[in-house]
Formats: C-alpha cells, structure tokens, sequence
C-alpha cells in the first residue's frame, strides 16, 4: 500500500513537471514578444530591456524554464543589480511586471475569495445531492422521486451563465433577499460574507447537486436490494438503522470520487462563476490575466489550478484505496 | 486622458486658447493666493466617502501617472506646484504647493513660483524647496518609474543630460533652482511656454523627500501633502484614506476635507456598478465610482429624471471616438472620401448606447475649445443633422476612385461597445460594396499593433481609436493625431492615419511659431479641418458623454474642468 | 405402415434478434427518448435551415436595424418583449437593432456545428486510444492514460482561454487569414483536445472487459490477427456505449462552445454564436430579459434534450440498469 501511495504521489508531480513544461514553452512560442508583454503600458526601449535581461529572455527556452523550475524551489531575483531589484521568495512564480507584484502574492491575495466559494458550495451541493438522492431512493416511484429526479436532471441541464443571471435578477434586483455577489473576509464581516456568498453557493450547488443526487439513489436502490441488507432486515433491525448505516456506507464510494473530481477543478479556478459574480478569487485573477496578457500570471494560476486538481486526484485515490479494499489488493 | 502614452511635444511654442480658464497674465507680478478653498454651501466635516471602482488605480506615486481617475483622486493626498479647482463650474488653475501662479520675464522659457514655506508631510516633516526638485528630477528615471508623463523631461533645459538619481546618484538637474531661502523655484526651459504653469499640475511637479523615496515602493504608499494619508493600501482591492493632521487649509486653495475617512475598493463589475449605485441602498448611499460611465441603466435613469436628478451628471468628455484611415495602404482620395461617406453615425452611436452616449462629431476639436473648432461638413453634409449613411455620395466617390482597395482590414479593441461600434462600421461599408475584414485585437496590445509601421507588417486599413487630450487646447489633439513628423520607420505613435501631407506640414510648422492661444487654435483648427475634410485622413463619430451617478448621501460632487473626471474633493456626507 | 412424422413447421420463425435490434426496439417505443430525439432534432435542423429563414425575412442576422430602437433610452428596442413585432419574430438585439431570431437560428449553426465538428474529432481520437490502450494493455497503455491523466489536469477553461491568442498567432503565421477563420479551428482545437480523454477513459474500460470474452478467446484460438480482433471483433461491439458516452458529453462539447465565446475566447463579431448573445445580453438583462432568455432557455432545452436522449439509449442497452 505504501509503495502505491509513493508511486502515485511521485506520479502527480510528473503530471505537473509536464503541465508546467507545457504551460511554460507554449507561451514562449508566442510569435509576440514576451518582454514587450510583460513590458506594460508606458513600456519604453529601456524597461524592456531591463525586462529581457531579467527574464532572461535571450536564453533558449529550456534555461529559461529550467530557472523557473529554480526559483519555486530556491526563491529568484528580478532585476538584479539595479535600483529596482525585486526580491522572489521561494516558492516563486514569478513576477508581473504589468501590476508590479509577485505572482505568489497575487495568488494568496485572491485564494480566498475562490476557496469560500469552493468550500461553501461544495457542502451545500453535497447535502442538496444527498438528501436528494436519499428521498428519491426512499420513495422510490412516487411522485416525490419523480420531482426529484427532475430537478436534478434540470440543474445538470443548465448553464451558470444563465440561471447565475436568473437567479440574481430574482433574489437579489427584485427580492433583495441576498445581497449582490463579491467578497469580504469572513474574519471581518462574517455576515456580509454569507450574504454576498450566497448566490453563488446556491447557484452552484443547484448545478453541481443533480450527480450526486443520482449516485446516491442509484447506490442506495442498488445496495437495498442486497442480500444483506435482505438479512439484516429480516434479522428485525429497523428500516431507519438500515437506510443510513448500512446502505449509505455502499454508496459512497462514487460520490467521493466525484466530490473530490469537482472539487479540485473548481478550486482551480472557478472561472466562470467568478467571471459572472465578479468575484475576485483566482478564476477572475487568470481571465484578467488573459486580457491583458500578463504571462506571469497566467502561468501562475494555470500551474496553482492544476496543482489542486493533480492533489485532489491524488486524495480521491487515496480515501478510495481505503473505502474499497479490492483496489488496495490490486 | 490621452490614451496614447507617448506625449508628443516636439513643438516650439503653443499656447492655450481655452476659454474657460482664466490664467494668471504671465507678465503681470503674480499674486499670492492662499487658501481655505471657498466652503462648499450646506457641507459639513463627518462620514466615510466609499469608492467603488472597477478597476484599482494604475499608479499612486505622483511621478507614475497620467489616467484622469488616478489623478482625480491622488488629489487627496498630493499636491503638485499648480492645480484646478472647479467651483460652481467654473474651473480655474491655482497655485498648489507654489504660492504663486508663476512669473516669466521672457516670454516663458524661465519661470519662477514663489514656494509656500508652511507645508508638512503626513510624518510632520517640512517641505522643502529641494523636495519639489528631487520630485521632478526621480521622474527622469522613467524605465523604472514608467506610466508618468513626460514633459519635464520634454521641456526642462538638460546641459549635463541628467538621466535621474537613479542612474546618476551624484547627477544634478541643473535647469531646476531653489532659492537660497527656499522660498521660491526657477525652472529653466529648453523652449519658451507661456501655459507652463498648466503642465506643472501633473505629478511629475510634486514634491518627494529624496531620503523617503522608496523608489517601485513608493507607489503604494506616497508620503502626503494632501488633507488625507494613506492608511492602508490592499493592492487590487482596497486603499483607506485617514486625515492628515499636518494638513493646513490654510495653506490650500484646492482642496477640501470634508469626510472622515475616505475608502476606495476595487473589482466591481461595470454593470453590478450601476444597479448597486441606481439602488441606493445601504453602503451605496455614500458611495460614488470613478471609472464607471452608466451605460446599459441610462435607460432608467432617463425616464425618471427628477428622481436622479440631485445624484446624476452627465457632461461631455474629452474623449472622441474616431476612424483612422490608413494613408499609406488606402492611397486613393477618393476611396478615403467613400469610406467617410459610407459610414453610418447613427448606427455608430445606437452601438455605443444611443444619444445619451455621445454627441455625433465632424471634427477632433470638441466644440468647448472654440477658438478652434468650427462645425464644417463632412461628406457634404452636416453630421449633427445628417448622421445617416451618405451611401449615394459613397458610390459615386467609388465610381471616381482608380482601382480601389475593395478588400479590407478593420482593427478595432475588444473592450467595452467596440465590437458592436465595429460591426456598425462593417456592415455600413459592406453596404456600399466594400469586403470587411475583422480584426479584434485586445485591449492590452491594441494601440501598439495598430501603430506598428515596419516593412513586412501588415498593416490596419481601418482602425477605430479614441482620443482624449491631454490639455484643454487644440494643441493637446491636433500635433499628436495629424503630424507627420510624429512617424518614424518603424512606429506611427498616435498618428494613426500616417497622415504626411506636404502641405499640411509647411502649416504645422507655421503653427509652431504662434504664440497666442486663440490664433494658435485657429491654425491647427485649420490643419483638422483640411485633414478631415479634404484628405479624408480620419472619419469623426462622437465625443463620448461621461455620464455618473452617485449615492443620495452625498453631496458636493462636480465635474472637474482640468481633468474631464467626476471630482470627489470636494465630497461630503449629508447628515 | 409408416409413421409420417411431420414437425409441424412454426408459424413464424424464430429470429434470435441482435443486442442492436433489441435495444433499438426498446427506444422506439420510450416515449422520453422520441421527445428529446425530437428537440434536438429540431434545434438542429433549425440551425441547418437558416439561410432559408434569411430569405424568407429578407434581412441578414448582421444587419442593424437602427429604426427599432430607441436612442433617447439607450439603445433599446422600442416595444415590450424585447421589440416583438411581426417583422421581428423575437424582436431585435439592444443597441443594434439586429433580428434576435435570426441571430438565434444563426447562432444555433455556429455553435452546434462547431460543438459537432469537435465531438467528430474528440471521439474519432477517444475510440483510437481506448482501443489502443484496452487492448494491448502493457506500456502502450501507461503511456495513454499518463497522457490522458497529465491532459485531465489542465484546467481546461482557464488554459483555453490563455491559449487561444497563442494557437490564433500560430495559426495567422500559418497563412490563415485573420479573425473567424482562426478562432473557429482554434476553438475546435481546444474543445477536442480536452474532450477526448472522457471518452478514451470510457472505451478503455469496455475494451478491457470485452477482450477477456469468449468472442474474442474464440476468435484468437482460430487465428485472428490482432488488427482483426481489435477491429473487426472489439469494435462493432463498442459502438453501443460509444454512442451513450457521445450522447452524454456532446451537451459539454456544446457548453464548453458557448462558455469559450461568452468568456472572449471565441467566434468574434458580427457572427452570431449562442455564447456570443449570452454574454451581450448580460448587460441588459434587468432591461431586456428576452435576450438573454432565448439563448439561455434554448441551451438548456438542448443538453436537457442530449441528456434524457443519453440516458434513453444507455437504458435501452443495458436493461439491468435500475430505474
């Protein structure tokens, strides 16, 4: 089991020496010129070329790369020598010249915003699939399970760009229940987080519930008609210690998977929830970056996305390894 | 502000001809004026002013800026030697960290300030003749203190080519002179310019002690003169104004300090903006947006207008969208003559937002600079009545023009209503048989690709552009868009049109030479008149409005006359 | 005397019927699958036919109609409903004055046959490397799903987005003349290269079972070239769950299409996209709820439509599937 664990942790960060690799040399195909790039508006002959010297730039693209890969390790130094020498703490991503930040710093600025929208509505879209999925199975035919069924099916159906606009319309310009979408710190304004949070939590969860509302009711249909849950019923254990005990624990392996699957891409950059909330987390961070075509960032949320997706995989795969001992012996 | 970030001045003397100024005479003895700025009727001390803007401000250190909303709002905690103050719409220049507005005993190429001697920054240390020097002298070294204008450098006498302290830490920028006492500066210019005292408002001209100056850092946080410091400054999404103590309104003509505390927040979107400031609601009330222009809630706005009207402003901006015709790949008078015609105005303007967006335009001179606009026809009619398509005239200029170039090349920026403004413009050419070649170019890219006139690069037939001066002149406008001399081989800079005329250069040279403001429009009005109407080297389609609305509770918010910006300085919280 | 023994012939001969004919039985007569078949049909003729709509109305989906709106109230149509009116059947685009209907059949061309052209090469490469990869198992194998694990990675949207101006610069070197004409291979490119491993992951597995089967034991024991096997045994075999897996992921082929162009990254204007009027009427949607309701309602009527189909067809070929 250790050696399985090694070899896919050694597997992932493979994964991630290659997407950075991709990531990196694709930009540097780039026929327009990185220094001019990252040079920013009011770029004069000068700045560029102390951009080029700092990027390096007139290396090949493998050195290049090769000091990136350095400087996530080792920290790195812009500028070196000169008046404005910029120090890159370890581990460094990077440095935009356009908004005068590191590009860790700009990262952790705009993590937050993206992990409460992650966490908050993950919960939200378990609880709503799994409740779901429990009456569904439960009531099993009856209209209750028809409609059911049917939300679900409608929330797999839709887009966020659309019903994020309905939904805002209705709960926040008319209602005025919810307050318009963005971003406070919790530790400030706990409650103005949640106001603001909220329609994108319900809005997501509404989207993302409908899988794991049909894993559930398929795995608790699947498992109750089991033998042993057969024998445990006519042992005279009663139907509720059965339902949840017995049937959810069979279930829940696919469910983990998919949780774990969604929630690594959505941490990785929730781009367009974040693009029609505004939000300012990662996604809204990387799309920015695009317009303005800031390399270093992009290169940054790109590789930070698919370290949570790689290390997410990573965790789904362990706590599979664990709910399910046939892979364990494989 | 001018969206092109290469000042072009390689002019000799220019002078302003605005009419809603009133400049100090430069050779009078000028007086010293002094402050409290006139008290704002109703106004009180109290309350936090809120900033919701879309995007944060590029640069705060002074010797970094040139976009109005920035400007705009360093004012709180910057002064610079002169700067505007507007007062019942009326704008006027006033003399800031100078006790003066200035004295030129020849004709303009010295000038003197006499200096207030009674200013402190936000740490309590005195400001000093030697700080305004330094202030200008750092903003030398632009390769590393980049995004600034660049007139010091421009027109500030250089015997020894200083090239900043950074570069030269021993070096000495010898065209600057204080005083023995400090109490006046002379600034020794390498042309005569009598509106000099109006270049001195940007930040280059602000002073920075040399011990303090912390260089990229002193971005976020530059030490204040101004009635508010900055508290915190959480890049990309939040600065917090407090009061600066060591800020005499005595010493101030231009500024007031009415609320609390002053917090700006960044990341909105432009239409959860407008809903949130047309809702009123809570925060809102007190809260206003500086890089907001309401677009797509004008509409509600409009049809109620006596419930906006105490928090609504719609004034014209100095912005005018235009066409640039590529001279050198559409070589035919009468294919650019077509083109112009073809164009349709009013398709223009409902893309962009419909009337309440702009007014239709015939020249690059707004109306406001009068002296040097005059309202000439385009494609024989007048715009302002006539927006329509002249497709009858297009056809018949086509059907005169020699082998024309029927296919081509339109760039236009992805950002905001250009795309559809574009898409206007395609389908009016295609009308009169033209074939329209999109080319949607970001934002960030744009303005260099279209400028770019190196062998081998293919080259913009069309380019839709926008424009606003830098000063309220002509000379703010025409020298950049239409002269020649501004091409080099390998970049047009805002002289999109790569217009050369022979002609037309003999009267920019002429225009060099003038001295006084109101001929010194006429001639360049000349020069836009001829470019547009007999070259056809640009086909004008409006000056945008700048339309604002802010939060109930506040009061004193006016259109700042200098900048062409909503002003919050002079803000305060109703009780 | 002889005994005529004469087995009466049966009535009707008994055809053993084929998994396909069973399954296909089965959705004729599922009422849900005929409905959704016909959505999308619909939609897709819809798209299919919209020259024909140019005619009939006599204007083109690019042309503005400045008449309709209104310019003292920002550009916007003049009447309820977004401006319908028996000239413009869904009434007409804000601040241009563009019929909605047209750009919506238009619309539905662009982004369906984009979303088509993709699924094509997504599941042609899906299928190779399932087959490859579930047959010869070994390295060949691990090489697959190491590349379609290191794919899966990539945050898809937000990589297509940085990468779209790379790939169009790539592309216009290339010689291929600027706008359209390089978004929509780009955005082919994209949406392919990040789909592909869905369905390679799904074929993988049915081909891995199935080579263990007594059809194929059968057919190595006489002999069978591995190309035969893969080919002409394996593969007839998986055009079932090929088909569910099509079904159930050209909902986000077609989503990713409309998301790419509401994001920036796709067909630019004047063509008329799906993705294209959600992200216009985004602005407009407090003033003018029509138009962001027909692309957005029409979205969600199609991959509903995708997904009951899908659902229909896995069922009808795997019975034991509980419903």
């Amino acid at each position: 089991m250790f050696r399985y664990l090694v070899r896919r942790i050694v597997g992932g960060v493979l994964v991630l020496g290659i997407v950075s690799a991709v990531v990196f040399g694709l930009f540097f195909v780039l026929p327009a010129d990185p220094a001019r790039l990252a040079c920013g508006k009011s770029c004069t002959p000068e700045l560029m070329a102390q951009i080029r010297h700092s990027l390096e730039i007139d290396q090949p693209v493998q050195v290049q790369y090769a000091r990136f890969i350095k400087g996530i390790f080792k920290g790195r130094t812009y500028l070196k020598g000169t008046e404005a020498e910029i120090q890159c703490a370890a581990p460094c991503l990077g440095y935009s010249f356009r908004t005068n930040e590191l590009v860790t710093d700009l990262l952790k600025d705009r993590a937050p915003a993206t992990l409460s929208i992650a966490f908050g509505a993950s919960i939200l879209w378990l609880l709503i699939g799994l409740a779901s999925g429990i009456i569904s199975a439960l009531k099993r035919g009856t209209w209750i399970d028809k409609a059911s069924q049917g939300v679900a099916l409608a929330g797999a159906s839709l887009q966020i760009y659309f019903v994020g606009l309905i939904l805002q319309f209705i709960l926040v310009d008319k209602l005025q229940w919810l307050h318009s979408p963005g971003y406070v710190s919790p530790f400030d304004d706990p409650k103005e987080w949640a106001m603001e949070m909220a329609l994108p939590w319900l809005t997501l969860a509404f989207l993302l519930s409908a899988i794991y509302a049909r894993l559930t009711r398929a795995g608790m249909l699947e498992v109750m008609s089991e033998d042993y849950i057969r024998t445990a019923r006519a042992k005279g254990l009663s139907s509720r210690r059965i339902n949840f005990k017995h049937v959810l624990r069979g279930a829940i392996t696919p469910i983990v998977t998919v949780f774990g699957l969604d929630l690594g891409s959505l941490l990785g950059g929730a781009v367009i929830t974040e693009y029609v909330f505004n939000i300012p987390g990662l996604g809204r961070l990387a799309t920015d970056a695009v317009s303005t075509v800031d390399l270093p960032v992009i290169i940054g949320t790109v590789l930070l996305a698919a370290v949570f997706i790689v290390v997410a995989n990573l965790i789904v795969d362990f706590v599979y390894m664990f709910l399910d001992p046939k892979v364990r012996l494989s | 502000m001018s969206l092109s970030k290469k000042a072009i001045a390689l002019v000799g003397t220019l002078a302003l001809g605005v009419t809603a100024f009133v400049m100090a005479p430069s050779t009078q003895a000028a007086t010293v004026v002094n402050g409290p700025a006139p008290a704002i009727p109703g106004a009180t001390k109290g309350g936090i002013l809120t900033i919701l803007n879309q995007y944060d401000f590029e640069h705060l250190d002074p010797a970094r800026n040139y976009v109005g909303s920035a400007l705009d709002f360093y004012r709180f905690f910057v002064r610079t030697l002169t700067q505007y103050r507007t007062v019942d719409g009326k704008t006027t220049l006033q003399p800031d960290v100078a006790a003066d507005l200035g004295t030129t005993p020849d004709g303009g190429k010295t000038w003197t300030f006499k200096l207030r001697t009674n200013l402190k920054y936000e740490d309590g240390s005195k400001v000093t003749c030697a700080d305004l020097k330094y202030g200008t002298m750092r903003s030398f070294n632009d390769e590393i203190l980049d995004g600034g204008t660049t007139y010091a450098e421009q027109w500030l006498l250089n015997p020894t080519n200083f090239t900043g302290p950074y570069t030269q830490p021993t070096g000495d920028l010898t065209s600057i002179i204080c005083s023995p006492s400090g109490d006046a500066i002379t600034y020794k210019l390498s042309q005569p310019i009598p509106y000099f005292p109006y270049v001195t408002t940007f930040g280059s001209f602000s002073p920075v002690p040399k011990a303090k100056d912390t260089k990229l850092k002193y971005d976020d946080h530059p030490l204040a003169t101004g009635p508010y410091k900055i508290q915190s400054y959480d890049r990309g999404k939040q600065i917090t104004l407090v009061r600066n103590q060591y800020w005499n309104a005595a010493t101030d003509p231009v500024r007031w300090n009415y609320p609390d505390k002053i917090v700006a927040k960044f990341g909105y979107e432009q239409n959860a903006l407008e809903s949130l400031l047309l809702s009123d609601a809570g925060a809102a009330r007190t809260s206003i947006s500086l890089d907001t222009n309401v677009v797509t809630n004008l509409p509600k706005i409009l049809a109620a207008p006596t419930k906006y009207k105490d928090r609504y402003l719609s004034f014209a901006s100095p912005y005018s969208r235009h066409l640039n015709i590529n001279m050198t790949t559409i070589t035919d008078l009468n294919e650019r003559k077509a083109i112009q015609c073809a164009v349709d105005l009013k398709t223009v303007i409902l893309a962009a937002g419909g009337s309440s967006a702009g007014t239709y335009s015939n020249s690059l001179i707004p109306s406001s600079i009068s002296d040097g606009y005059r309202n000439f026809d385009v494609c024989g009619r007048d715009v302002h009545k006539n927006p329509e398509a002249q497709v009858a005239a297009a056809k018949a200029f086509l059907a005169k023009a020699v082998n024309p170039k029927m296919n081509i090349n339109f760039s236009y920026r992805t950002k905001g209503t250009e795309p559809q403004r574009a898409a206007a413009i395609q389908q009016a050419l295609q009308a009169v048989g033209f074939t329209v070649t999109m080319k949607a170019l970001s934002s960030a890219t744009f303005y260099t690709e279209i400028g770019k006139t190196d062998k081998g690069v293919v080259q913009a037939d069309l380019m839709q552009t926008s424009w606003g001066y830098d000063w309220a002149a002509s000379s703010g406008i025409i020298f950049a868009l239409l002269d020649g001399r501004t091409i080099t081989p390998t970049d047009a800079h805002s002289n999109y049109s790569r217009l050369n005329d022979p002609a037309l250069q003999v009267l920019f040279e002429k225009a060099d030479l003038i001295t006084d403001g109101p001929a010194s429009d006429k001639a360049l009005g000349d020069i836009d008149q001829k470019a547009i109407q007999d070259l056809a080297a640009v086909v004008p389609m409006y000056f945008e409005n700048t339309n604002v609305i802010w939060g109930s509770k506040l009061g004193g918010i006016h259109e700042d006359g200098g900048w062409g910006t909503i002003s919050p300085i002079s803000a305060y919280i109703k009780k | 005397m002889s005994i005529d023994i004469s087995v009466a012939a049966p009535a009707t001969s008994v055809e053993g019927r084929s998994p396909a004919q069973l399954a296909w039985s089965r959705i004729k007569s599922d009422r849900t699958a005929w409905v959704s078949g016909v959505v999308v049909l619909f939609f897709v003729l819809l798209g299919a036919i919209s020259p024909i709509f140019q005619r009939i109305m006599h204007l083109s989906p690019d042309q503005f109609s400045p008449e309709t709106l209104d310019e003292n109230m920002g550009a916007m149509p003049i009447g309820p409903f977004g401006g319908m009116s028996t000239a413009h059947w869904l009434g007409v685009e804000p601040r241009t004055g563009r019929d909605v209907f047209l750009r919506f059949v238009f619309g539905a061309r662009t982004s369906l046959s984009i979303a088509l052209i993709a699924t094509i090469v997504a599941t042609i490469i899906g299928v190779l490397i399932g087959l490859l990869s579930g047959f010869f198992g070994g390295k060949i194998d691990q090489f697959f799903s190491r590349l379609m694990e290191i794919v899966l990675a990539f945050p898809s949207i937000l990589f297509a987005l940085a990468i779209t101006p790379v790939l169009e610069s790539v592309l216009q070197d290339a010689g291929l003349p600027i706008g359209n004409p390089t978004r929509i291979p780009v955005m082919i490119f994209v949406i392919a290269t990040f789909g592909w491993p869905y369905i390679a992951r799904i074929v993988r597995g049915q081909v891995i079972s199935m080579r263990e089967r007594e059809f194929v034991d059968a057919a190595r024991a006489l002999g069978a070239s591995r190309a035969h096997l893969v080919f002409k045994q394996i593969l007839p075999n998986l055009w079932a769950p090929i088909l569910v897996t099509v079904a159930l992921n050209i909902p986000t082929f077609i989503t990713t299409e409309a998301a790419l162009t509401f994001l920036g990254a796709g067909v630019i204007e004047p063509t008329s996209d799906w993705g294209a009027m959600l992200l216009a009427s985004v602005p407009f949607y407090s003033v003018d709820p029509m138009y962001t309701a027909i692309p957005g309602f029409a979205l969600f009527f199609l991959v509903l439509a995708f997904n009951l189909f899908g659902d229909s067809v896995r069922d009808a070929l795997d019975p034991k599937s509980s419903r």
